[in-house]
């Protein structure tokens, strides 16, 4: 299946458009969707143009550069090879992909339309979509359909470009000239006449390009090259088990890597480090980074700390550094405070390197943040989320009087009253009998609703009423006795 | 006969005032109220950033001197980071929490942490876990040279003197304040910090939840006796902020608690 996509330039908040010259007149080269809207239309006069566009919104007018448009549409064909790896840019605007038999991989090609057209919106690309099984049918309809996306499944190649304009087989202009003037406006109206009377009256080419739509003649793509992976590696020529030298090979293996990825003003976020083994499977150990880095200094600190892990005596033949995951990074974001650089970037980059050194001694999962969740039980108030991950939705933090610590597990006690249902007199705790100088509540705390609306189920926890009781030395803890057996726990502390 | 030159003079001070503030250490850069309301005892109204202060907390009822368990003041550490947010001097504030899981963890329940404020105290709040004391050490050392934190509160148990002054040095270079919670047994152990309190729970004939705050070393300040480093604070659940509860008892000759002997 192929696809194709016409873009529009970028919608951004103000309304822009592009001027040629021609013949000292400016003349729109091309503009975005809101002037589009606005009735803005290529080769109209700047002048007009200007005075279509509502009042108060002042566009934005540049000279269209032919070069740069061409370099920003092979920018976004590299960024759609994550859709397939034969992309081909379409001169001036457009994209040719080839996705067939990925369909696997994005389970399903309504799912890869979707993501395809979520990823250029979030890109702030206004494109419009043509899928189709041949790329002359894609392109006509990806320009000509009325609605954006375009399907035309096997086979109905024939009924989907039939009600189309005759522009749509991407004819030259002569010969779209040439066919209005006979009156044949749609393709269909193509259709009905015979293939012979086409040659004869308007040349071989449109017999082509019919073929070609229509699937019988194959069409060829010369897809882009895709970016090269970032990686360094030095290879011995024997294996050697010696410390020095393996710290002093990745050292020069980190420092090319840099090299490279200053020269793309990447950062990088995953680093995978291979250590080529003789006579057996090369180790592998991965390096993730909080923040996109590319100080050697830091990434020295970490890649050795990793190193040190490995063992030695089984020898190490190379040494290859992958940049499995990278990001921009710019070159201004590395400036440090004395040479100018702003203190806020300092300290954001001293933060990633303070969470990637605990992590890397501690683990991801000793290094969490903590959210709220929404729920009135206590023991699951909260949730440990690693720092790496991005910070989740925030629940509201009820305000109610709670102890300020939880003991990790409810602690077995006993509690006698007067009265069934009454104040608290004394707490069997901990092996030791308190007498409680104050209590209050009971405060119900009962299974969230939501979560078990059944509630006949074995598995919902209990309902409990919750005590907040002072004991003799003045401390005060909470309480809580578990309705259905008639238990009580201690299950936090003010402190 | 060999001659020979004397060395340029010795500055001198032209007043009593320029010799006091030579010889008196100087200021801190940044001072955090603890909003205790006994500040006006400390000597610059306030726990100094750019120093550790150790917190020794509540005994549990069952303890036993060289027991394991105690309960880590929390809700007065709490109380202390919400202020040191506030007083943050850059946009992105952040609070290191490193401790160890289990009983005696210095993970507080969230909801303790809801208030007002502008800043939300959980949100810049990142919790280290390190089962080892070295380890705890090692991250906590880390945590204040990185310049990135604006406070550390740590669990400082079984910390030595060395230690402590590593740990203090981290901190003057950083200007990040570091308040280490220690078991209450550790108080007689040698530390480089600033300032050590001891805190113990009291009785409250209201609802209101009430300590007893006693201060056992503060640089600086020439030592007093127990009496007048004794408070006792009550603490507002509504509006969470601490008040001093006035001491009724009044004994003839005994300083009103709330005054110190200070330097200058």
């Amino acid at each position: 299946m192929k696809r194709r996509l016409a873009r529009g330039s970028a919608g951004a908040d103000r309304p822009v458009l592009l001027t040629r010259e021609v013949a000292g007149r400016e003349l729109i080269a091309s503009c975005c969707a809101r002037s589009l809207d606005a009735g803005v239309r290529t080769g109209m006069d700047l002048a007009h143009a200007r005075s279509l566009m509502p009042a108060g919104a002042s566009p934005h007018i540049e000279p269209h550069r032919p070069d740069r448009q061409q370099e920003a549409l092979v920018a976004l064909s590299k960024r759609l090879l994550r859709l397939s790896p034969l992309v081909q840019p379409d001169p001036p605007d457009g994209v040719f992909i080839d996705f067939t038999g990925t369909e696997f991989v994005h389970r399903g090609e309504t799912r890869i339309i979707r993501s395809a057209a979520r990823g250029l919106r979030k890109l702030g690309v206004h494109a419009r979509l043509g899928i189709a099984s041949t790329f002359a049918c894609a392109w006509g309809l990806a320009r000509f359909a009325p609605r954006s996306p375009a399907v035309a499944r096997e086979g109905e190649e024939k009924a989907a470009l039939a009600p189309l304009p005759v522009a749509a087989l991407h004819l030259d202009e002569a010969t779209t000239f040439a066919f209005r003037e006979v009156g044949i406006t749609r393709v269909e109206h193509l259709l009905a006449l015979r293939r012979s009377s086409l040659v004869a009256r308007f040349g071989p080419e449109i017999l082509e390009r019919l073929d070609k739509a229509f699937g019988i003649i194959p069409e060829r793509l010369t897809p882009i090259d895709p970016p090269a992976p970032l990686h360094a590696s030095l290879l011995f020529e024997g294996p050697s088990d010696q410390w020095a030298s393996l710290e002093a090979a990745a050292r020069q293996v980190l420092t090319e890597l840099v090299s490279h990825l200053a020269t793309r003003e990447r950062g990088v976020r995953s680093l995978l480090i291979e250590l080529r083994r003789p006579d057996a499977k090369p180790e592998m150990r991965t390096v993730t980074l909080s923040r996109a880095s590319r100080n050697e200094k830091h990434l020295w600190s970490l890649v050795r700390s990793q190193l040190e892990r490995v063992d030695l005596s089984k020898g190490v033949e190379g040494v290859v550094l992958r940049a499995r995951r990278t990001a921009r990074l710019r070159h201004e974001q590395l400036a440090s405070p004395a040479l100018g650089g702003s203190a806020e970037q300092a300290a954001q980059a001293a933060w990633g390197e303070l969470i990637d050194t605990l992590i890397d001694r501690l683990g991801a999962d000793n290094v969490v943040r903590i959210e709220a969740v929404e729920s009135h039980l206590p023991e699951h108030a909260h949730r440990e989320r690693s720092v790496l991950e991005q910070p989740g939705s925030r629940a509201t933090v009820t305000a109610a009087d709670r102890p300020a610590r939880l003991f990790p597990q409810p602690e077995p006690a006993e509690a006698m009253a007067l009265v069934p249902d009454g104040p608290v007199l004394s707490l069997t705790w901990r092996r030791r009998r308190w007498r409680v100088v104050a209590c209050a509540g009971p405060e119900r705390l009962s299974a969230e609703w939501w979560r078990w609306p059944d509630q006949g189920r074995q598995a919902v926890p209990p309902d409990r009423d919750y005590y907040a009781l002072q004991l003799e030395t003045g401390l005060w803890v909470w309480a809580c006795r578990q309705l259905k057996t008639r238990r009580w726990f201690v299950h936090g502390e003010w402190c | 006969m060999v001659g020979f030159q004397s060395e340029s003079p010795k500055p001198c001070f032209s007043s009593l005032s320029e010799l006091r503030a030579a010889c008196l250490p100087a200021r801190p850069a940044r001072v955090l109220p603890t909003g205790l309301g006994l500040d006006q005892d400390l000597p610059h109204a306030g726990l100094a950033f750019g120093k550790v202060h150790e917190w020794l907390g509540v005994l549990e009822p069952d303890e036993t001197p060289g027991g394991k368990r105690w309960s880590p003041p929390l809700t007065l550490l709490t109380h202390l980071v919400r202020g040191a947010l506030e007083r943050a001097d850059n946009a992105q504030a952040r609070v290191l929490w490193i401790t160890r899981r289990g009983a005696a963890s210095l993970t507080p329940f969230p909801a303790s942490f809801a208030g007002e404020g502008a800043r939300d105290a959980l949100a810049c709040s990142i919790f280290v876990y390190a089962p080892l004391p070295e380890q705890r050490l090692w991250a906590i050392d880390l945590a204040l040279r990185s310049r990135a934190a604006t406070a550390v509160v740590a669990d400082g148990t079984g910390l030595d003197l060395a230690a402590t002054r590593r740990l203090q040095l981290a901190a003057e270079a950083s200007g990040a304040i570091c308040l280490l919670a220690r078991p209450p047994w550790e108080h007689a152990a040698l530390s480089a910090s600033a300032t050590r309190w001891l805190i113990r729970s009291a009785v409250s004939p209201s609802h209101s939840r009430r300590w007893t705050v006693s201060l056992l070393r503060c640089k600086g300040t020439q030592p007093a006796p127990e009496a007048t480093r004794l408070w006792t604070l009550e603490r507002d659940h509504a509006t969470r902020t601490f008040a001093l509860v006035p001491d009724v008892r009044e004994r003839s000759g005994e300083a009103a608690p709330g005054t110190r002997q200070r330097w200058g």
